[in-house]
């Protein structure tokens, strides 16, 4: 690990004060659990790493009526076990539970989860990609089992929070602070593809930090289920997941939100399966449309070509257990 | 450690009586070696500290983190020593600049590979490997080291050296370089070896020949042709590997995780030429070996070297990035042609196999995979080559149950294809081919439990039941069961040496050079050591693995540990508790035949209330301390000394998302006397939780455009963590008789292991009809598999 300068703040304002005079060389630290492997792996030498933990202000879950706010270093079994969560978001909790390891689940926040780094091993490892700068995507004719197979353009990461891809889903909201002040945006406009910025997976500029999620109230009849497959069981990262949010009126789907992780550069809208789903019986046959739309324009590399299949049946899993 | 120079000499005829020579076998190289001979004890009818789950003698230390491991050590004035390593698999090196590293703050000093060049770490049978080089063979090869006062310091004076690399072509994949397409060519006469542990010459493969394969295939009802494939394995040890050592004038001091510390003073002697008493080696607390720690590391010599030249204590303990950037299970490449007759039996075994094994002749010993197709099943008609192709990959190394391991993954499954296509309960079909006597060497067993672990086993399991029940076609769950078995050493064998010494409070020293890796050593010698003297275990203070301190004894590698040494300490016990009898006969008027020790006691077999303390006796020597010592005897003669086992699965598997869940495991295993059923539990549960991982979720990946490895992380790597292992594990002993030794046993290291990967693969096929015949298997290949059955998903 390279020596770096460390700053404990009180106050979210020098927080904003030290990012926004550090030239893009400073980096924020909540659990820990991304940055300090990053630190070590040396694929991160900042000059100055701001620790969030000692701001007071940030860990909540708090109902209101139009829905309920998540403070960005509230830790992921915190929400998991908060009893507003698990009654109005079981698509967020199912998600949780299925992500990292429960130690981790105790460190790492919300906010850092969403935020975290793409686990791709070529911008983890000594290689020059065009992630950090450099001039090619190492993945393209290397070792692309765990790569993209949707959004990918010149470069082929694949977005790694589970978190991000139940939120989008649950149609969550952002909220950021900067110099400039606040702003709240969609967290589905939050992600950037390659396409957008190669450099970067969200919008966050370097004097800006996620401060909130705001998940709103489902509306009536609103299930939700996740589905994810991991190559090891205990903790792991997506091959693929599916993050469903229908609303059921008489076992017809009214409204559909689908959201497809592990497969893209940020969490994979498919507004293919939910035009499938809107308005339909939620039946086999729908759920088998709704599927097999979600991967069709699937471009899988050399080594994921059974990610198209895993995405679909996990996707088929997930409605089948809104359907039941 | 045993080299073939050493072990080979005959003993003159005629010479001492008190010798003789006997067979070892050790990760399945049959070694001879001269031992004395002992005189033989009765065996233990009825034990009462044997066989006892008696908790762990250091257990208290571990969990407190009392327990000072390598890495634990600090001494004044050390310094932190890291290597600088090839960043390319293949290379020449122009230039190494050191200016910028040797003005770094806390510098002390560099080492080159000119500096070191003198000294080779290996021998012309194992092969040789340079300390550093000024061509690296594989990405992560040590090219220089840099000492500082600190870590960090350490670490940032290894980035200021600046390296200059002329890249030369590399070649990972041994099936090109085996042939002429390959662009690296390591020797004139081919890029393979023969694998294992006998004469190996470059561009012929092993052989081991029996019978007549045209006449087998003949006899054969039907031929199946099978090729399966096994990925490297990494022993991700939970304590790195690493050394600390330091000179206090000409005498060295060297902390090492290691499983054998007489095999490091050694290589240590030999390679700067040091009278072994100025070479003391400590290892008495270490967190793993699976093999990978059986001799001194690379770091070993450059912290020795190191601290040479400082003047300084020099610690170096790779990090885990660079821990998985070192010794390995090679790959292997199996390709089977099997004939067998309707009723099952086996008439034909051709096997061919392809073992990657890094750059250097020092891992051709492991290229091997095929020991269990050799001896597992009856067959008179028997073929294997074992080629060993270099790469430019690491050198591979012993991994817990080497060659059968691989060899395993094929050979099981294979027999459970055979009992499908026959229709045939795959128990039943091993039974056909069971065989009293080794096949290789002609020497029948000297005891074999397989078939009574077969049934225990099944019984426990109920295999019967669950192998008939059938998945419900419309769930996406899917369950199945399957079976796998094993052969493995772990007879042990001389040399050993133990003390036992009793002090005049009647508390007795252990000192046994035996390592404790983990696998609970110190607490089952303190046990054999407690019964033997008729004293609480508590009584016994374990001193182990000190190469000053204690006696010589062989490495634990092979599974050899308690069958080794634990004879040795019941013949110094015995030594012992025979010398103070004769002190307490004086005192009870008898004669010392005529006494025993009990629970503390030492008294008249025939009146068991004639009797004084123990400590009473022991208060009254004259010496106010006796020394018991105690050597282990040689194996009997004639005979192949194996463990054996089954172990039994179930597994669930979802169909959409392709992950396997293993449900249960059974395990029967057949290793003699058990000394402890914790311990003995706690090797079989952590044989099957490693077995989980190469079976399900561990994959080592070399980046095949630029030799660069991806994996070197424990998230990337994948190794089952505590969460992954399997809840449900029953463990069995079988019990049967074992009188090889004076204490009943055979060793359980690395025997749960071996039957773990191929039970679970066979447990895979039975619940979806999916035969995954390359590991790990993965969601990615139950779903490929799924949907080239048709199966709707």
């Amino acid at each position: 690990m390279r020596a770096f300068e460390y700053f404990a703040p009180q106050q979210l304002a020098d927080v904003i004060h030290t990012l926004s005079t550090a030239g893009g060389n400073a980096r924020v630290c909540a659990g820990g659990t991304d940055i300090l492997g990053r630190l070590k792996d040396g694929v991160d030498t900042p000059d100055k790493l701001v620790c969030l933990k000692t701001l007071p202000e940030m860990r909540y879950v708090r109902e209101s009526n139009d829905g309920v706010r998540i403070g960005a270093l509230t830790t992921l079994s915190t929400i998991e076990e908060d009893p507003i969560i698990r009654k109005s978001f079981p698509l967020l909790v199912e998600a949780l539970y299925v992500t990292a390891a429960p130690q981790i689940r105790n460190q790492a926040t919300m906010g850092g989860s969403i935020c975290q780094r793409p686990r791709c091993w070529y911008l983890r490892g000594p290689f020059d990609c065009l992630r950090k700068g450099g001039a090619k995507c190492f993945a393209v004719d290397g070792e692309n089992k765990y790569h993209a197979i949707l959004g990918g353009h010149l470069c082929y990461i694949v977005h790694p929070s589970d978190s991000a891809t139940a939120l989008v889903a649950l149609n969550a909201s952002a909220k950021i602070q900067g110099s400039k002040g606040e702003k709240t945006v969609p967290l589905e406009k939050f992600f950037v593809g390659p396409e957008v910025n190669i450099l970067k997976e969200n919008i966050l500029e370097d004097d800006e930090i996620l401060t909130e999620i705001f998940i709103p109230t489902p509306s009536a009849g609103a299930r939700g289920a996740f589905s994810k497959s991991r190559e090891r069981q205990s903790y792991d990262f997506a091959l693929a997941s599916a993050a469903v949010q229908c609303t059921m009126k008489n076992g017809v789907c009214a409204e559909a939100r689908v959201v497809l992780g592990g497969v893209a550069p940020i969490p994979w809208r498919s507004i293919e399966a939910e035009e499938e789903l809107k308005g339909k019986k939620l039946d086999p046959k729908t759920i088998e449309r709704a599927a097999a739309a979600a991967v069709r324009k699937a471009k899988p590399m050399t080594q994921n070509i059974y990610k198209v299949d895993l995405t679909r049946q996990l996707l088929s899993k997930s409605l089948s257990q809104i359907m039941v | 450690m045993i080299d073939d120079e050493k072990t080979q000499k005959p003993i003159p005829p005629g010479q001492d009586q008190e010798y003789e020579e006997s067979e070892v076998n050790i990760e399945g190289r049959r070694v001879t070696v001269r031992t004395r001979k002992v005189p033989p004890l009765p065996d233990w009818t009825k034990t009462e500290i044997v066989g006892q789950p008696v908790p762990r003698v250091d257990g208290v230390d571990k969990v407190t983190g009392r327990a000072k491991y390598t890495s634990d050590v600090q001494l004044p004035h050390m310094l932190y020593a890291i290597a600088v390593r090839s960043e390319l698999p293949h290379a020449r090196i122009k230039n190494i600049s050191i200016e910028k590293a040797l003005a770094h703050p806390g510098v002390h000093a560099v080492l080159l590979p000119k500096d070191v060049e003198r000294y080779i770490m290996g021998n012309p049978f194992a092969g040789t490997l340079p300390l550093l080089t000024l061509e690296p063979k594989y990405t992560g090869e040590e090219i220089a080291v840099v000492a500082a006062e600190t870590e960090l310091q350490a670490e940032d004076a290894a980035r200021l050296i600046q390296v200059d690399y002329e890249p030369l072509p590399f070649v990972l994949d041994p099936e090109v370089s085996m042939t002429d397409k390959s662009p690296v060519k390591f020797f004139p006469e081919g890029n393979f070896t023969g694998g294992g542990f006998g004469q190996r010459k470059i561009g012929q493969p092993s052989v081991h020949t029996r019978g007549d394969l045209d006449v087998g295939f003949k006899e054969a009802d039907h031929i199946f042709e099978e090729t399966f494939r096994t990925e490297p394995q990494q022993h991700a040890c939970m304590e790195v590997h690493g050394t600390t050592a330091s000179w206090d004038g000409d005498h060295l001091t060297v902390w090492e995780s290691t499983q054998g510390v007489f095999g490091v003073q050694e290589e240590i002697s030999r390679v700067f030429t040091l009278p072994m008493n100025d070479v003391r080696v400590i290892g008495t607390h270490m967190g793993g070996g699976f093999g990978s720690k059986g001799g001194a590391g690379k770091q070993t010599m450059l912290a020795v070297l190191m601290a040479r030249r400082t003047g300084r204590p020099v610690k170096m303990v790779l990090s885990r990035h660079e821990d998985f950037m070192g010794v390995y299970r090679p790959a292997s490449i199996q390709h089977y042609k099997v004939g067998v007759k309707n009723d099952g039996r086996l008439t034909a075994i051709e096997m061919k196999s392809v073992n990657a094994v890094g750059a250097y002749m020092s891992g051709s010993m492991w290229g091997n995979s095929s020991p269990m197709t050799q001896q597992m099943y009856a067959c008179a008609n028997v073929r294997t080559e074992d080629r060993a192709v270099f790469t430019n990959t690491p050198p591979p190394g012993a991994m817990r149950g080497p060659s059968n391991v691989q060899n395993a993954w094929g050979l099981e499954q294979l027999m459970d294809l055979i009992a499908h296509k026959l229709n045939m309960d795959p128990i039943e079909l091993r039974m056909r081919n069971d065989v009293k006597v080794d096949q290789v060497t002609h020497q029948p067993y000297h005891s074999k439990g397989l078939a009574e672990c077969f049934k225990l086993g099944a019984e426990k399991f109920h295999w019967d039941e669950k192998r008939l029940r059938r998945n419900d076609p419309a769930s996406t769950k899917k369950y199945g069961v399957g079976m796998a078995s094993q052969i493995w050493g772990g007879g042990g064998g001389p040399p050993a040496t133990a003390i036992v010494k009793i002090n005049q409070d009647g508390s007795i020293n252990l000192l046994t050079g035996a390592a404790d890796i983990g696998t609970g050593t110190r607490t089952v010698m303190s046990q054999i050591c407690a019964e033997e003297l008729g004293v609480a275990v508590d009584r016994i203070h374990v001193t182990n693995a000190d190469t000053e301190t204690t006696p010589y004894t062989l490495p634990s590698y092979g599974s050899i540990t308690l069958a080794s040494s634990g004879p040795a300490v019941r013949s110094a016990a015995n030594d012992a508790k025979r010398q103070l009898l004769d002190l307490a006969a004086g005192s009870l008027g008898v004669k010392p035949e005529e006494l025993s020790s009990k629970d503390g006691f030492i008294f008249v077999t025939a009146q068991p209330d004639k009797r004084m303390k123990f400590e009473a006796a022991a208060g009254a020597m004259p010496e106010r301390t006796l020394v018991g010592r105690g050597y282990r005897g040689p194996n009997p003669k004639g005979q192949s000394l194996n463990a054996f086992g089954a172990q039994f699965c179930e597994v669930e598997i979802d169909i959409h998302s392709g992950e396997v869940k293993v449900l249960k495991f059974v395990a029967a295993h057949d290793s003699g006397r058990v000394i402890n059923p914790h311990t003995f539990a706690s090797q079989v549960k952590g044989g099957i939780t490693m077995g989980t991982g190469y079976a399900l979720s561990e994959r080592r990946l070399i980046d095949k455009n630029t030799g660069v490895p991806v994996t070197a992380s424990l998230l990337e790597y994948r190794p089952p963590t505590s969460l992954d292992a399997p809840v449900d594990i029953e463990v069995y002993s079988v019990d049967v008789p074992y009188t090889a030794n004076n204490i009943g046993a055979k060793g359980v290291g690395e025997p749960p292991l071996i039957a773990t990967a191929p039970a679970i693969a066979n447990a895979v096929y039975h619940a979806t009809g999916v035969r995954v015949k390359s590991n790990p298997i993965t969601p990615e290949k139950i779903i490929d598999g799924l949907k080239s059955l048709g199966g709707r998903t």
